[in-house]
Order: structure tokens, then C-alpha cells, then sequence
């Protein structure tokens, strides 16, 4: 499997997407699986469905593995793809959102290790992305398995989805709560000198 | 604000005291819960303009996620390319039916048991 980490991809309007692919070991052309959403894809590909402890159903969920099992995708012929939108993680920040999936659809169609068809997989916010973006018609996406989606009316989800019964849950409470979704909070400082020996990352 | 209740809850309090700042469509939940008829049209019909195949699905551990459990009934509903549904059971204290139904049909693997799925429906 060939890895590419932090690939950057530009968008229409210059802000650039950090993206990373997972690909076939093969000079042939494949279709691909894109992941998209909020959740920061340092916390998903194949490493981490070894390593991490934060599974989907724990009740400290934070947003982890949600974008499907790379090297399952892998072994059968697809590449993976794992995104995150522009103000989010390591993408850049700026301007509207809003054709970001789009325009990384028709990217990774024409790189040349694809072979023009793109699908998009994944669950709950990487569910909600598909949906999104499925409604805008690309030329090459060509199909959607959104696990878990979010609500199917309004911004997040109508009254009927966010109120069940009536009542609120505390679903968005949660995703707000334990800082699931990651966004770009700008560059960080120095560490003062007592930070630095602590062994905090530089 | 200076109702107690809300400070139980500090993410919910610093949402409504910092007035739709932070995560702003959680905010217009809160202040303003109700669908309007025309909100709902509007989402059913954008609903229309998806094309692609479509394989969507929840299950019913998802009662502490309904934005994900009603979701995926109403895409189902409203869908009109192709589409498939699935639809799981409730998980396990163990989280064992859900690990093993999600990776068998979803690929998306957050387990390491493969089964086959409690259900799951079609309709062209």
C-alpha cells in the first residue's frame, strides 16, 4: 500500500485541503473512496484502526475511525482517500466550505492513479458530507454509502431529529463538549522554555 | 441566563451566552427549535437532486444518536436514485453487535468480529 500523507489540494478559490491516500502498490488506475468531514483524519487510516482506544461506541467518542477501514478498501482495488475541509485540522482556512468536496472529487478523478470513478464512504459527519455534496452532481461521483447520517432537514437536523419526543438530546453536546470536531484555531506559538523541557511537541 | 439549570450544562451555557459565536447552527437549534412547513420542502426537495446510487443505514443502538437513527429513515424516504437501507439492532452493553453488523456491511471496520447484518431492506 502506498501511502501519501498531508497531500495539499488546492480548491477554486485557492484554499488548499490537506488530504490523505492510501492507494494500491500498482502503476494501474483505481477507483476511489472518499472520506470527508469535520473530524480531523489524523484520527483515521489505517494506523489507528490499530491503535485507538476511543471506539464509536465509547462514551468518550471523539470522532475517531469513522472513515472506513483503509486497508480493507485497499486490498480490494479502491484507493482511500481521508479529507478534511478548509478550516479544519491541517487544511487552510478561509472563504465558504461549501464546494470543497466537489472540487476534491474532480481532483482526485483526474490524478493518474484513478481511474475517473469516485465513491464516498464513512459514517455520521463523513455520512452528512456525501449527502451534501451528492446534491450538487459531479461529473464523477457515482455513488454514496452515508452510515449514520445526520438529520435530513434543516442545518443539522430538524425538530424532529434533534428533538425526539419533544426533548432535546445531548448528542450536539457531546460533539461540542469533548472538542470532536476539530477546527483550525491558527498557528501556535513558541512554547516558553518550561514547556519545551515538559517534552510538549514543538 | 442566570437560571441554574443552564450551568449544569457549561458547553450549552457558554453556546447561549456567546449568542450563535460558537458552533452557530447548534445555537439556532436551541433559540429556535420548530421546522417551518417551507424549511422542510426546501430539504426535500434538495433531497431530490441526489442522482447517485445511494446505500444509506442506522440501527436501533442509535436511540442515544437519533439525529442519526431518524436521519437515515428520512433520506430512505425521501431518496428518489437508487437506493438501499440498512438497519441494524440495538448494540450490546459490549458494543459487540454493533462492531460486528458495521464492519460486515459497511466496510467501515470499528470492530474485529465479522456476522452478517440483522436486516436490511432495498427498494430500486
Amino acid at each position: 500500500m502506498i501511502s501519501e500523507k498531508d497531500v495539499a489540494v488546492p480548491m477554486r478559490d485557492g484554499v488548499k485541503l490537506s488530504v490523505d491516500i492510501y492507494r494500491p502498490d500498482s502503476p494501474e488506475r483505481f477507483p476511489a473512496l472518499l472520506a470527508f468531514a469535520i473530524y480531523n483524519k489524523d484520527f483515521q487510516g489505517p494506523e489507528m484502526r490499530r491503535r485507538s482506544a476511543a471506539t464509536a461506541w465509547s462514551p468518550l467518542w471523539t470522532g475517531p475511525m469513522e472513515a472506513g477501514d483503509t486497508r480493507f478498501f485497499v486490498s480490494r482495488g479502491y484507493v482511500h482517500v481521508i479529507g478534511m475541509p478548509r478550516g479544519v485540522g491541517k487544511s487552510e482556512g478561509g472563504g465558504a466550505r461549501t464546494f470543497d468536496s466537489y472540487d476534491l472529487i474532480e481532483w482526485i478523478a483526474a490524478q493518474p492513479w484513478c481511474d475517473g470513478n469516485v465513491g464516498m464512504v464513512g459514517i455520521s459527519g463523513f455520512g452528512a458530507e456525501q449527502l451534501h455534496v451528492a446534491r450538487q452532481q459531479p461529473p464523477h461521483l457515482k455513488a454514496i454509502f452515508p452510515f449514520d447520517p445526520r438529520g435530513a432537514y434543516g442545518v443539522l437536523g430538524g425538530f424532529r431529529e434533534e428533538y425526539p419526543g419533544g426533548v432535546i438530546h445531548l448528542f450536539r453536546y457531546l460533539v461540542g463538549h469533548f472538542s470532536a470536531m476539530h477546527q483550525v484555531k491558527g498557528k501556535p506559538g513558541t512554547l516558553p522554555p518550561s514547556a519545551r523541557r515538559s517534552g510538549a511537541p514543538r | 441566563m442566570s437560571n441554574p439549570d443552564y450551568r449544569m450544562y457549561p458547553h450549552v451555557y457558554n453556546l447561549l451566552a456567546q449568542k450563535g459565536q460558537h458552533m452557530p447552527p447548534y445555537f439556532d437549534l436551541l433559540i429556535d427549535p420548530y421546522d417551518t412547513e417551507a424549511s422542510v420542502e426546501k430539504s426535500e426537495a434538495e433531497l431530490a437532486q441526489i442522482k447517485v446510487p445511494t446505500y444509506t443505514g442506522s440501527g436501533w443502538y442509535g436511540y442515544t444518536y437519533k439525529t442519526h437513527l431518524n436521519g437515515a429513515q428520512s433520506y430512505f424516504a425521501n431518496i428518489t436514485a437508487p437506493k438501499k437501507l440498512m438497519f441494524t439492532g440495538p448494540r450490546t452493553s459490549s458494543g459487540r453487535f454493533i462492531r460486528s453488523t458495521t464492519r460486515s456491511c459497511a466496510g467501515t471496520t470499528i470492530g474485529s468480529k465479522a456476522s452478517t447484518p440483522a436486516s436490511c431492506a432495498s427498494r430500486a
